[in-house]
């Protein structure tokens, strides 16, 4: 069983379930008329055409704090941490702050890291006084996605009303296996390159010189040489030997695997801010505010991490001041 | 710049060289071609011999005076008639200052040196006391007609302490240390040069440390000849600012080093505002 202790829980951790735009639009305007007229702070995240269709639909609630984003622009680490500092800057431990967040379109590989965003923010969220709404649209969900949601909000909010989510209590058994994956596909071709037990320095050589071989840009290089000398370090320092790296360069992107024999970190690795006063455990978290395609797989031979860099967005994001 | 050496000679004023060897006959080689070359530039030359009580120098005007190692492994010259300054170690910037200008005055081009710190460093507080030295030293010839090559036995002092001297020269022998912090001007602001991981990051904590007291409040750390710096690196640079109470000033920092440091939220490292 994986535990995991959350502070005193003042964040309530909704799931909605639409049925499109408009319908969302219908399900959220009470929330937010509400929400105003109790004088809570009102967050609105989503495409940008969702955005402002539901801040045409309150014309009279002011102050809305509205961030329009593309889902190719989201991803969970930074998404996650986004939230923590919008809530911080509300002073969201005082006043009461309500979300609506309609959730980015991802696929099915970009789910597995959606769905541990989705038990983090449980923990990461925690110390806020925050009612933080996430939006689904059902033709997008199968079944299992639906399991996984409903363990990791304490309520659901559909068309037909709202209730508690009987599985929420069992949200830290549930996500003890949220790292067993089947491999990516790419991981079944014969890589470019191949390091068995190589030192931080080589593999961190060897990824530059394969990603400058690609003509990655400066920025995406820098990217691959911190990611693979984070994960190479931590396979080396909490992981159980040998670590092997892999690279594959396909279709302009890096995508770099590391893998050790060891059982792999908690279910949530990454997600979670570090103080830092601690000594450990910010390398990863690092790496998941950086890399949209970031992914941890536990397996019968141990433990492997996956990242890509490359394509045409800019890998570094604006300076969080 | 290449800033790993195979080579003693090609120095120019301004140089500042850690060079490790093994064995008072390698150092004496080395030692005639540096010193040809600083006669053939009409340097002033002067061999520095560094102890735990003084400081002596030796006007070196002839290759032939430099002899086969001899006195338990020490590099004598064999002119060693010339008078020499006895003073505290600490005192070698002022003195090199000293020598450099009356070099100056007396037409030379500048002054070169030669030194063995060998007894000296071999005591932790005395290897402590000279990595400063060597640091003002260092922020000396920046702006000044001085030529320094820094000579440890590597079997005699141990190649701890030689990469220890090594992280703050600016120029060494062969890569003794992953990353180099040199003096970058005269005011005091520092450059990292070379590469910084979890494996190095507190040698980079105790490099700074070492040369804390000669570091201003509010200082500039020049990254641009950092090939890379993780993290952990960034956070030794923030625990090292607390420790001695001053603001460090990243310039000439990658995107993804700004990028880190203010993701972190260090508070003792900044990034430049330009």
């Amino acid at each position: 069983m994986t535990t995991t202790t959350r502070p005193e829980e003042r964040f309530r951790h909704e799931l909605v379930l639409h049925t499109g735009t408009d319908a969302l639009v219908d399900l959220m305007t009470p929330f937010v008329q509400d929400g105003a007229a109790a004088g809570d702070e009102i967050l609105v995240v989503g495409e940008p055409e969702f955005v402002d269709h539901l801040l045409a639909a309150v014309p009279g609630v002011d102050g809305i704090q509205a961030i329009p984003e593309r889902s190719r622009e989201r991803f969970p680490g930074r998404d996650l941490h986004r939230f923590q500092q919008s809530l911080a800057r509300l002073d969201a431990t005082a006043s009461s702050v309500r979300v609506v967040n309609q959730m980015p379109t991802m696929t099915e590989h970009q789910w597995h890291e959606w769905r541990r965003y989705e038990a983090a923010a449980n923990y990461v969220l925690a110390p806020y006084r925050v009612w933080g709404t996430c939006a689904y649209d059902t033709d997008v969900l199968d079944e299992t996605m639906l399991e996984d949601l409903s363990a990791s909000h304490a309520q659901l909010h559909t068309p037909a009303g709202t209730r508690s989510s009987e599985r929420f209590a069992d949200l830290d058994d549930h996500i003890a296996g949220y790292l067993d994956l089947p491999p990516h596909p790419i991981e079944a071709t014969t890589p470019h390159l191949s390091l068995h037990e190589p030192s931080v320095h080589a593999a961190r050589r060897a990824v530059q010189a394969l990603a400058a071989a690609l003509g990655l840009t400066d920025e995406a290089i820098q990217a691959a040489m911190l990611a693979v000398t984070e994960t190479v370090t931590n396979g080396t320092r909490h992981g159980r030997g040998p670590v092997e790296v892999k690279a594959w360069t396909e279709g302009g992107q890096l995508t770099v695997s590391v893998t050790d024999a060891g059982s792999g970190p908690h279910p949530l690795v990454g997600l979670r801010p570090v103080p830092l006063d601690s000594p450990s455990g910010r390398g990863m978290w690092i790496l998941h505010q950086l890399l949209s395609d970031l992914n941890h797989r536990r397996h019968r031979d141990g433990y492997t991490v996956r990242f890509s860099v490359g394509g045409a967005a800019p890998v570094i994001p604006r300076p969080v001041r | 710049m290449q800033r790993f050496l195979t080579t003693a000679t090609g120095r120019s004023p301004g140089d500042h060289v850690c060079w490790w060897f093994r064995g008072l006959e390698e150092y004496a080689q080395t030692a005639r071609e540096y010193i040809r070359e600083g006669l053939d530039s009409r340097q002033l030359v002067a061999f520095t011999k560094v102890t735990p009580t003084g400081l002596e120098h030796t006007i070196v005007s002839d290759v032939a005076q430099v002899g086969r190692p001899a006195d338990h492994g020490r590099l004598v010259l064999n002119d060693s008639q010339v008078p020499a300054r006895r003073m505290s170690p600490t005192s070698a910037p002022s003195e090199f200052d000293r020598m450099t200008r009356a070099a100056v005055a007396d037409g030379y081009t500048g002054l070169r040196v030669l030194t063995d710190v060998n007894d000296l460093v071999r005591t932790p507080d005395g290897l402590r006391q000279w990595i400063r030295t060597e640091h003002l030293i260092d922020r000396y010839a920046v702006d000044h007609p001085l030529t320094i090559l820094c000579g440890y036995d590597v079997d005699d002092v141990g190649e701890q302490t030689v990469a220890e001297a090594a992280r703050v020269h600016p120029l060494t022998r062969g890569a003794l240390s992953p990353f180099l912090v040199r003096a970058a001007d005269t005011r005091g602001g520092l450059a990292l040069v070379g590469e910084v991981d979890r494996a190095s990051a507190a040698n980079l904590w105790g490099a700074l440390m070492a040369i804390g007291p000669e570091i201003p409040s509010r200082v500039t750390l020049d990254m641009s000849e950092v090939e890379f710096i993780d993290h952990s690196s960034l956070m030794a640079v923030d625990r090292a600012a607390h420790s001695l109470d001053v603001t460090v000033t990243l310039v000439g920092a990658k995107g993804l080093t700004e990028w880190l440091v203010h993701t972190l939220g260090l508070r003792h490292v900044r990034t430049d505002p330009a």
